[in-house]
């Protein structure tokens, strides 16, 4: 690809300016755009802080373009990470066109390329001998190349890295293997630059303070250009037929297709897979003229078929795109006009992300049209409407010395020229996530690369490092690196099965769950299609086209749970309704839901924390409404269950949402002698929550993750595909196993720490604790469940914590009937 | 370790917690699915997968047979998980366990058999094909669709009860005896297995294995 715009023996003639060649399109550079092409020119790192719309790329490119052309590399002096392969091509287009014309009028060679999964066979050899000057890679493949014996010879004239998208990399695991890269190449070419791209975040100092590494001086630039945001929503006639709960309801579908207009390009964000899936088909019920230029796009269909889709958007052959989070970067190329959310944003950085993909004139306002799908979203739209206006936005934090990363890394390093302990262990503490790692973990990962650690010591196959005799590791053997090239990365599939048309095309995939509910004929839709299960045949989930379906598959972990900003503003807007205020149309709208709610009830003040306690004939309620997220409400509810079944052994149904949380016991049952100080006690937190998230099934979802990113569970394996996928959807029953026999095992301590942590969301469980704690507390006792309640009761998902055994509970049901 | 003693046509069966079954006039303990060599197997696919797995299937099978006084042993179908999964180790390990358990051994195939076309000689065990028929009964890895002249005994399944009551639920290896079908379908021998959920119904009583506890029969109004 870079070998277009060689010219041989050429030589700087005059310096390339970035300003000059602005001026030579007629574009004025922004004051964001200058300052960070100076901060280039002055050795700085940092971050350039765009809210919305475009600009950035040339604001970090051109300054480290500028020296490129005054002292030009024989490699790789650019790298630009991207976290989509999909958009790499089009980044190569915007990085190459500057440097046409530095070929054709300055006579420079300036070499461009990408190095992606997607990249040929005979483009990536050729690589290996040279790398073009700037190239655009992904996390994936820089920790690849960071995998090859050459590494340092190819990569030691890097002067500048460039990583687009870093408030969506920053809080992932692939933010982590991009710190340890970024570590790696700052020790090959010292003098190297970082630049991160970021939309806003509310802790931007700390973003760039990430990027940088720990204890290096980041600098901040940030682009001020004032972009209006409409936040528009798609209201009922009236509250009275709208249901108060449920995440699929698609009560305002007609509403939405009088709205839609083929003519006008429009992204339709939802919030989960099957919501899109549900959404795509009743818009293609209602309208099939449609057909041709309406398209679903998510992260578990078949590749091919998303990139079709993404191309067909960008080219306009698409019209309506019905989409999740997997749009929400990377359509920067693509001509959208209008853009609508289906049900609550749950997240203000997230609606306004969303919004930016509307209108694509700069300066233009930018729109997003939210559609409630049931009452309380009405209230969370007015919400995040108010916090969109106020510039509330949410933080996003980096990973704690997460080891499974750094058990890969390790391995990384030991083919990518070798390492030794000390060396290695001073270069990943120059990263922020691992600043403060203890000597004592890192040799424990040490010791998991080298044999498997303990358990697993007896297995050649897990003997993936060896030191020579001078103490320097390297790869143990030809397979340990063949299976470690083939499964780098932390992006994990999901325990799922593909799906196909008997004798045809893959569409995508699909959680064994669902499958295995599915008896012949029955039909769903998936893929924008209407299919009919035939049978499952070597993992392999066959269909056939169908013409009418009802069911939807369902994906577990999807759902974005309420963030900090957004939960701010929900209380706020009910501390309103509380003292009779309802100022926007949505919550005049819900009004008469919210006073039933006063009425049964009460709403909370600011400092308040409502509590209501409740008999119904299935069993003795108490809810408790923090609105801190469904993600702090499961550790909050398991570890309030825990704390109440210690002293004497019972069982509770768990249900929480983004709201709040209820606990169920047995009729009769009285929570109101417990509602003291001492439950909500933030002592022995740790212990305790870590105790009631063994009890219940949380860490067991964790565990799969880190056991494949550690290099213990592999998603691919050589000529052995399905067998491995057929072993890899057996990872909850070896997470059992080992529960049993190995109850010491340190993979299963990380994933309950790591579940720890994340239900901990930067301390936001111990924060809602301490207001607990404190009080006061508004407790109230309706004879039935509340307009908040409801949901709760409605959506239970079978959670339960129990400190009764097996039989203890078997004897209870049985006698009980 | 309280079991349950049930009659069928008149012969007493004892439902035993080591997940077993006994048929006190032929002097048989029955087991299905015992899956030896399946962290083996998984390991070859790069999964770790514990030790100790098959040590302790076949330590509770020689404790069931010693404790229900039994002279032979039927295994309804998948002994063996697959024929990768039988190493080394596997090979020494069930030697050893003949050296304890020395009874008849009948095996009655079962589908992961199938791929294992030998057995080792030392183990002493009898392959008796598809079906077998022992004390009146029939022995048939997989459950029939209907009911045969006498009773079957099977595997397969794994089941599993699974049973909820208000906050409570339960999910915990089953007997299943299925009296239109006239058949008694026995939990997986090996507990590194996930099984199909049975709930009660008509016709058919569970009986379920808690804390090595038989508790049982279970029937369709406690399903309510």
């Amino acid at each position: 690809m870079h070998a277009a715009v060689e010219i041989a023996g050429a030589f700087a003639a005059r310096p390339f300016s970035a300003t000059a060649w602005f001026a030579s399109r007629g574009w004025t550079p922004h004051a964001f755009q200058l300052e960070a092409w100076r901060r280039f020119a002055a050795g700085e790192s940092g971050l350039v802080h765009v809210p919305t719309g475009s600009g950035k790329t040339y604001a970090a490119y051109l300054g480290a373009l500028e020296e490129l052309c005054a002292r030009p590399a024989a490699g790789a002096a650019i790298l630009y990470i991207t976290p989509l392969r999909a958009v790499a091509r089009d980044i190569e287009l915007a990085l190459r066109a500057p440097v046409e014309e530095i070929v054709q009028e300055l006579g420079l060679a300036v070499t461009v390329g990408s190095r992606t999964g997607d990249t040929a066979a005979k483009e990536r050899a050729k690589q290996r001998e040279q790398l073009p000057n700037v190239l655009v890679t992904t996390p994936e493949s820089l920790t690849l190349m960071l995998a090859g014996e050459r590494c340092e010879e190819l990569l030691r004239d890097v002067r500048a890295v460039i990583v687009d998208e870093w408030h969506e990399l920053l809080s992932s695991k692939r933010g982590v293997q991009i710190e340890l890269a970024l570590a790696r190449l700052r020790a090959i070419a010292p003098a190297m630059r970082t630049w991160g791209l970021s939309a806003t975040l509310a802790n931007i100092d700390e973003a760039a303070q990430i990027l940088v590494g720990a204890g290096r001086a980041a600098s901040v630039v940030h682009a001020s250009i004032p972009r209006e945001i409409a936040v528009k929503s798609l209201l009922p006639d009236s509250v009275e037929r709208f249901p108060w709960a449920g995440h699929l309801g698609l009560t305002m579908l007609k509403p939405l297709i009088a709205w839609l207009d083929p003519a006008v390009a429009t992204l339709v964000f939802t919030n989960t897979r099957s919501q899109a899936e549900r959404w795509h088909a009743a818009i293609l019920w209602e309208r099939p003229e449609l057909r041709d230029v309406l398209a679903i796009h998510h992260g578990s269909l078949e590749r091919e078929e998303r990139e079709r889709v993404e191309a067909g958007l960008k080219d306009g052959a698409l019209r309506i795109v019905v989409a999740t989070s997997s749009l929400d970067l990377g359509v920067d190329f693509s001509p959208v006009e209008r853009v609508v959310q289906i049900g609550s944003p749950k997240g203000v950085a997230r609606l306004v992300q969303r919004a930016g993909r509307s209108g694509h004139r700069p300066g233009a306002p930018c729109e997003v049209l939210c559609v409630p799908t049931h009452a309380l979203e009405l209230i969370e739209i007015a919400s995040a409407r108010d916090a969109v206006r106020n510039r509330e936005i949410e933080e996003r934090h980096g990973w704690r010395e997460p080891l499974d990363c750094l058990v890969q890394h390790m391995v990384t390093r030991a083919l990518g020229g070798g390492f030794t302990a000390d060396a290695l262990f001073d270069e990943v503490r120059t990263t922020a996530s691992f600043a403060a790692l203890a000597r004592a973990d890192f040799d424990w990962c040490l010791e998991l690369a080298l044999c498997g650690g303990r358990t697993l010591s007896s297995y050649p196959q897990y003997h993936r490092i060896a030191p020579d005799d001078a103490g320097r590791f390297a790869i143990a053997s030809r397979k340990a690196a063949q299976l470690h090239r083939l499964n780098i990365g932390t992006i994990s599939a999901d325990a799922s099965i593909s799906v196909a048309f008997v004798g045809g095309r893959r569409l995508g995939s699909i959680e064994e769950s669902f499958i295995a509910r599915l008896e012949e004929g029955d039909a769903f839709h998936f893929a924008g299609q209407i299919v009919e299960f035939v049978r499952v045949h070597e993992m392999t989930a066959w269909v056939r086209k169908a013409k009418r379906a009802s069911l939807v598959p369902r994906w577990g972990g999807s759902r974005f749970p309420l963030s900090t900003a957004l939960s701010a503003a929900v209380r706020r807007t009910l501390d309103e309704a509380r003292r009779g205020i309802f100022r926007e149309a949505e919550t005049q709208l819900a009004e008469p839901i919210l006073r039933e709610q006063m009425r049964l009830s009460a709403l909370p003040a600011p400092d308040e924390t409502l509590v209501e306690l409740c008999a119904t004939d299935e069993g003795s309620h108490i809810f408790i409404y923090p609105f801190e997220g469904r993600l702090v409400h499961e550790g909050l509810a398991v570890l309030l269950a825990l704390r109440i079944a210690r002293a004497k052994p019972a069982t509770f149904a768990i249900s929480m949402n983004d709201y709040g949380i209820e606990l169920m016991g047995e009729p009769g049952f009285d929570f109101a002698p417990l509602l003291a100080p001492a439950l909500f006690s933030r002592e022995a937190i740790a212990a305790d929550l870590l105790e009631a998230v063994n009890l219940g099934e949380l860490t067991r979802r964790q565990f799969r993750d880190i056991a494949r990113v550690a290099g213990l569970v592999f998603q691919k394996y050589p000529g052995a595909e399905r067998s491995g996928r057929q072993v890899q959807a057996g990872a909850g029953l070896i997470f059992d196993v080992l529960r049993e026999f190995d109850p010491a095992n340190l993979l299963l301590r990380q994933s309950e720490r790591e579940v720890v942590e994340r239900q901990f969301e930067g301390g936001r469980l111990a924060r809602t604790l301490a207001r607990l704690e404190q009080g006061p507390l508004l407790v109230t006792r309706p004879r039935r469940p509340t307009p908040l309640g409801v949901p709760l009761v409605a959506d239970r998902l079978g959670t339960t914590l129990s400190t009764e055994g097996v039989l203890a509970r078997l004897r209870a049901i049985l006698g009980s009937g | 370790m309280p079991s349950a003693t049930i009659s069928i046509d008149g012969n007493a069966v004892e439902l035993l917690p080591e997940r077993a079954l006994f048929i006190a006039s032929a002097r048989a303990l029955v087991v299905a699915d015992l899956h030896i060599g399946k962290s083996e197997s998984y390991r070859r696919f790069g999964v770790p997968a514990v030790d100790g797995i098959d040590e302790e299937t076949l330590t509770r099978l020689g404790r069931a047979a010693m404790r229900a006084g039994a002279k032979v042993i039927v295994i309804v179908g998948d002994f063996t998980h697959h024929a990768d999964g039988i190493g080394e180790a596997e090979m020494a390990r069930f030697a050893d366990f003949r050296t304890r358990v020395g009874m008849p051994i009948r095996l009655v195939e079962g589908n992961h058999d199938r791929g294992v076309r030998t057995l080792p000689p030392e183990w002493c065990i009898d392959r008796v094909g598809a079906r077998f028929a022992l004390g009146g009964f029939r022995f048939e890895h997989e459950p029939p669709e209907f009911a045969a002249a006498n009773w079957t005994i099977s595997g397969h399944l794994h089941p599993m009860l699974s049973i909820a009551r208000g906050a409570r639920s339960v999910e915990t290896p089953a007997f299943v005896v299925d009296h239109a079908r006239k058949t008694v379908v026995l939990p997986a021998f090996s507990k590194f297995t996930r099984g199909v959920r049975f709930e009660p119904r008509l016709n058919t009583e569970i009986f379920a294995i808690a804390e090595n506890t038989v508790v049982g029969p279970i029937v369709a109004e406690h399903a309510a």
